[in-house]
């Protein structure tokens, strides 16, 4: 393969910054905490009858029950300098806990508790991505004192609105109901995937194939754009068109397509009410697919214009 | 003729029984008297009134005609110490209902099995004068009147019986994971996701005569994935395996031919296959602020479906047989991922990636002498019918930088830039490069207000866009120089396909999030996208994007909400073309037979929540409206005709009540409008004999006007 001088400098420039990064990796520096900042959590339930009854029904709770060192502390750090100003109203400098509400500036301190012991599986590429870098703290999505920690409905949609319009469409045949997030995670993966876009998948066409394997093939004639990237002619949020086309056959086709008569003409309304018999049927029905109907490719011999 | 909507059976399926015992013994069999036990569940009825059967309304759940159904749901939780399982029920008496258990030893091991059936309802006004609909052999009545076109078949109208359209989906899957030790987890699971049920598919005999059929759908595939992972304190490593098999029960579709010609056609089906992939990945922190991760994948897709001849009509003469007994199709994938994630100084986050996916089309090349269509006769090698098939492939490989500052109070600045390199085989360019940058700057406030900017912008260039070199690789070297034979292009050679034409990529957005009160949010956001296409003559020009929002939220107290939301999208694409009839028309250098069209999609969404608690939170009512209208113009710069305005719209009103009998009893109730509208072109008015040429299948969606009552008796434990 020919390698351009542009990728060359690109990745030279890429050598230069990971070098700068490894080195400046170094001078960071680790927490040290002193035991003796820690209390019983007991003394936590005096004042928080709330969070207990929460706390106790929750995924945390079962995970932390082997352990008696884990618990509230685990993730609102000591609680010594909290309880000693714990019957104060509004004590200067701060209620000294991790609240997870404060700190708004901040997110990377609200997200190293649960970064702590979750940087792993499916979070494992946290670091870096799309969210992390924008600034989503895990607490923007995740409720932690609850019995099933499922990402509230809706949640993405909260930073996301033209995908939340999306959804609504009316011609959006994708979900069974329209409230978000565990749909959305059908296909993305929030905390950072193999794929562009947070896909969970290598590939914009990996996903779809997850419910549309009978497209997968490969099959004997390929049709290129498709082969590539389903998102060519569909949007998986919605769209105006129907099977969530960007457009209307036969425009999106003619996008791509001229070649002498029909693949070039116009069609127009004069078209669609002559009842000419050459001139409608572009127009009608499934339009182009009335005759190319195998447009994700075809595995017949004579299937070369995808038409069987 | 009467209408009937697409119903598939309530009763539950092999697959659904089997989730449901299995997941019935697993949580009997965890039970133990010292369990805590608590959650709910819910039972009533529901009734549907609809003016129109629609396949629209019921299009996921089942529902398209007047009637009752039942209301099950459950959520149940039991616990002992680390031991748990949870059930939760959703919609049982729905055609797309789902359960799910999930159960285990808390770091321990863990077991799930999810189950979820749906409904795609797609049409329930379909005729069709074909017999044996749903199988892969469509007949025609005895005594069927051919003809040249749909109005001399005469005996078309007593013939058309309902054809609905729409299929069934249902999603199993058991997942497992086990902690061997403190530091090596396993998982597997199996999936198996069944589709069944009939769609609409075009077959032609010979341009323009086609007919619009009842395709067989009766797809069923089967998961496994595997793997193991070994954490440590600084990293982790996985190895990952997936294994996916397609099974279509019908290779082949074959038709009765009702105009003139042949008396059948024959089409190929989705072909079975399978796909797997091996992925290394791991992950290590070289520091508590600094992360290193890889993977490697390894994926190889499989068809190996045997390949039909070339024509199922005995009197097209065939003399060169096909060349392959089986299509033997294969696609060998590689993806490699390096990331590196630092934090080098507090508030600032540095990324890098290199990215390299690399698709190996092996599927053997021959030349197919091709019998167009089924009326057709099979040429020699050297026409314009003889192709080679083109086994596609495409390399990418991707750098990426981001660096993210954190300045001040709650204000951040990101900065990306992104580099992106694409070499194909066997298109119009061999080599694509794109370059991206990209900024946002975000300010939080400390009473929660909140504002963003961002600007990105994308340069793509190709190497020498030349539509010949597809056109002569599908070709035999006699055919390409016997020019009259051949022709010169199978698309004009100024049209410019858009995923790999030259291309200028703009992005704005803008959001701003104010709390005039306490408990009042209110935002507005403009997100535009804008693709420029300067370079191409012929093909997709503009794409211009753009996506309003206002929103507001109102939360007086903890039970009580009020919000509301409009979204405007304006999505125009503009597109020029040349109509020609023979190529040397096309070469002339003359604008008269260019056309242009603007597409024009207008879509208006909003949505209202209400939700309060009376009587010491002993009633709660909410109240919801959803409203989406979309249309779609198409309009041309000559004379030539607008096209009519497509339109859809939909209203929802949501009404639903809980009323506290005591601690453990809720009496529930609901009551939904529904308004649905739809004027579509391309459709309405279409009967089967309608257009001369086209044996359509499915005439316009109805528009329907839905209410549908529920009440039901929530029970907690």
């Amino acid at each position: 393969m020919r390698r351009s001088k542009r990728l060359n400098g690109a990745i030279a420039k890429a050598f230069t910054l990971t070098a700068y990064m490894l080195l400046a990796t170094f001078a960071g520096t680790g927490e040290v905490r002193a035991e003796s900042n820690y209390i019983e959590d007991t003394l936590c339930y005096r004042c928080h009858k709330e969070q207990r009854q929460s706390y106790q029904s929750s995924a945390h709770s079962r995970a932390f029950a082997t352990n008696p060192e884990l618990g509230c502390q685990t993730c609102h750090g000591p609680g010594a300098a909290h309880q000693e100003i714990s019957d104060q109203e509004n004590p200067p400098g701060g209620w000294r806990i991790e609240s997870f509400k404060k700190n708004l500036d901040r997110k990377e301190d609200k997200n190293k508790p649960c970064l702590d012991c979750h940087e792993n599986k499916a979070h494992l590429n946290w670091r870096g991505n799309q969210h992390d870098l924008s600034g989503v703290a895990c607490t923007d999505c995740h409720k932690l004192h609850v019995e099933n920690d499922t990402v509230r409905p809706g949640v993405c949609y909260s930073c996301h609105p033209k995908q939340r319009a999306q959804n609504q469409h009316t011609r959006n045949p994708m979900f069974p109901k329209r409230d978000g997030a565990r749909e959305c995670m059908q296909c993305h993966n929030p905390h950072g995937g193999k794929g562009p876009s947070l896909l969970a998948a290598a590939t914009v066409n990996d996903t779809c194939y997850n419910c549309h394997s009978e497209k997968r093939g490969p099959f004997l004639w390929e049709h290129a754009p498709v082969r590539e990237n389903c998102a060519n002619c569909h949007d998986p949020h919605g769209t105006a068109n129907a099977n969530l086309l960007t457009m209307r056959p036969p425009y999106l086709c003619q996008t791509c397509h001229s070649s002498a008569t029909h693949p070039s003409h116009l069609y127009s309304a004069n078209k669609l009410h002559n009842p000419n018999a050459f001139a409608q049927s572009p127009l009608v029905a499934k339009a182009c697919l009335n005759c190319h109907s195998m447009i994700h490719g075809s595995n017949h011999p004579s299937g070369g214009k995808f038409q069987r | 003729m009467t209408t009937q909507p697409p119903r598939f059976s309530n009763t539950p399926s092999h697959l659904e029984l089997g989730v449901l015992g299995i997941a019935l013994l697993a949580a009997t069999g965890t039970v133990r008297a010292e369990q805590e036990i608590h959650g709910s569940v819910t039972a009533g009825v529901g009734v549907l009134q609809i003016d129109h059967p629609s396949a629209m309304f019921g299009k996921l759940n089942g529902l398209t005609d007047d009637g009752a159904y039942l209301i099950g749901m459950a959520d149940v939780q039991a616990r002992d110490g680390q031991r748990y399982w949870n059930l939760l029920v959703d919609d049982i008496g729905l055609n797309n209902r789902h359960v799910d258990l999930e159960g285990g030893l808390a770091n321990k091991y863990r077991i799930r099995l999810n189950f979820r059936s749906q409904d795609n309802l797609i049409s329930n006004n379909s005729f069709s004068p074909y017999q044996g609909v749903g199988s892969s052999e469509l007949t025609l009545p005895a005594g069927f009147v051919r003809s040249g076109t749909t109005t001399g078949m005469t005996t078309l109208p007593a013939s058309l019986t309902s054809a609905n359209l729409g299929t069934r989906h249902e999603d199993g899957k058991l997942e497992f994971s086990y902690a061997l030790n403190e530091h090596v987890d396993v998982t597997a699971s199996f999936r198996r996701y069944v589709k069944d049920g009939v769609k609409s598919v075009g077959m032609v005999m010979l341009f323009p005569y086609s007919v619009v059929l009842p395709e067989p759908v009766n797809y069923q595939t089967d998961e496994l994935r595997g793997g193991i992972a070994w954490h440590g304190k600084r990293g982790e490593a996985r190895l990952d395996y997936y294994y996916s098999q397609f099974d279509n029960a019908n290779s082949a579709l074959t038709w009765a031919n009702p105009f003139f010609g042949p008396d059948q056609g024959r089409a190929s089906l989705a072909p079975d296959n399978h796909h797997q992939t091996l992925s290394l990945s791991g992950s290590l922190a070289l520091t508590p602020t600094t992360r290193l991760s890889a993977l490697y994948e390894w994926g190889s897709m499989r068809q190996n479906e045997s390949l039909l001849p070339y024509t199922i009509n005995p009197g097209v003469v065939i003399n060169t047989p096909v060349p392959h007994s089986t299509a033997d199709a294969r696609i060998d994938t590689q993806l490699l991922k390096l990331e590196l994630a630092i934090q080098p100084l507090p508030g600032i986050s540095l990324h890098g990636q290199y990215r390299h996916y690399d698709t190996d089309n092996k599927t053997p090349r021959a030349l197919y002498q091709r019998v167009v269509a089924d009326a057709s006769i099979q040429g020699g090698a050297n026409t314009t019918g003889a192709l080679y098939n083109n086994p596609l492939d495409y390399k990418q490989d991707q750098l990426s930088l981001d660096a993210a500052y954190h300045f001040g109070y709650g204000t951040s600045l990101k900065l990306a830039y992104d580099y992106d390199r694409k070499n194909y085989r066997y298109r119009a360019v061999e080599t694509t490069d794109e370059d991206r940058y990209s900024a946002r700057l975000k300010k939080n406030w400390e009473n929660g207000a909140s504002a963003y900017l961002e600007l990105g912008h994308g340069r793509k260039r190709s190497d020498g866009y030349n539509e010949r070199r597809v056109f002569e690789s599908m070709r035999t070297a006699t055919c390409i120089g016997q020019i009259s034979e051949c022709g010169n292009f199978d698309t004009h050679p100024s049209m410019r396909q858009f995923d790999i034409a030259d291309r200028e990529r703009f992005r704005q957005a803008l959001g701003i999030s104010l709390l005039p009160r306490p408990d009042l949010v209110v935002g507005m956001s403009i997100d535009r996208n804008l693709d420029e296409y300067n370079a191409s003559k012929y093909g997709l020009h503009e794409r211009d994007a753009t996506a309003y929002t206002v929103d507001a939220t109102l939360t007086p107290n903890e039970s009580s909400s009020l919000s509301v939301y409009f979204t405007r999208q304006d999505i125009a694409a503009r597109q020029r073309n040349r109509a020609f009839d023979t190529e040397a028309s096309a070469l002339a250098n003359s604008s008269a037979d260019e056309w242009s069209a603007k597409n024009q999609d207008t879509i208006d969404t909003l949505g209202i929540n209400l939700n309060f608690n009376l009587l010491a939170d002993k009633l709660g009512i909410g109240l919801g409206y959803a409203y989406s209208r979309i249309t779609t113009d198409i309009i041309f710069d000559a004379a030539s005709g607008r096209m009519p305005t497509a339109l859809s719209k939909r209203h929802t009103l949501d009404l639903s009540g809980s009323y506290n009998l005591d601690e453990t009893l809720t009496v529930q109730a609901g009551a939904l409008l529904e308004i649905y509208h739809a004027d579509d072109w391309a459709t309405d008015g279409l009967a089967p004999g309608t257009v001369p040429v086209v044996l359509t299948l499915s005439g316009s969606t109805p528009s329907y006007r839905a209410l549908l009552l529920s009440t039901a008796l929530k029970y907690r434990f």
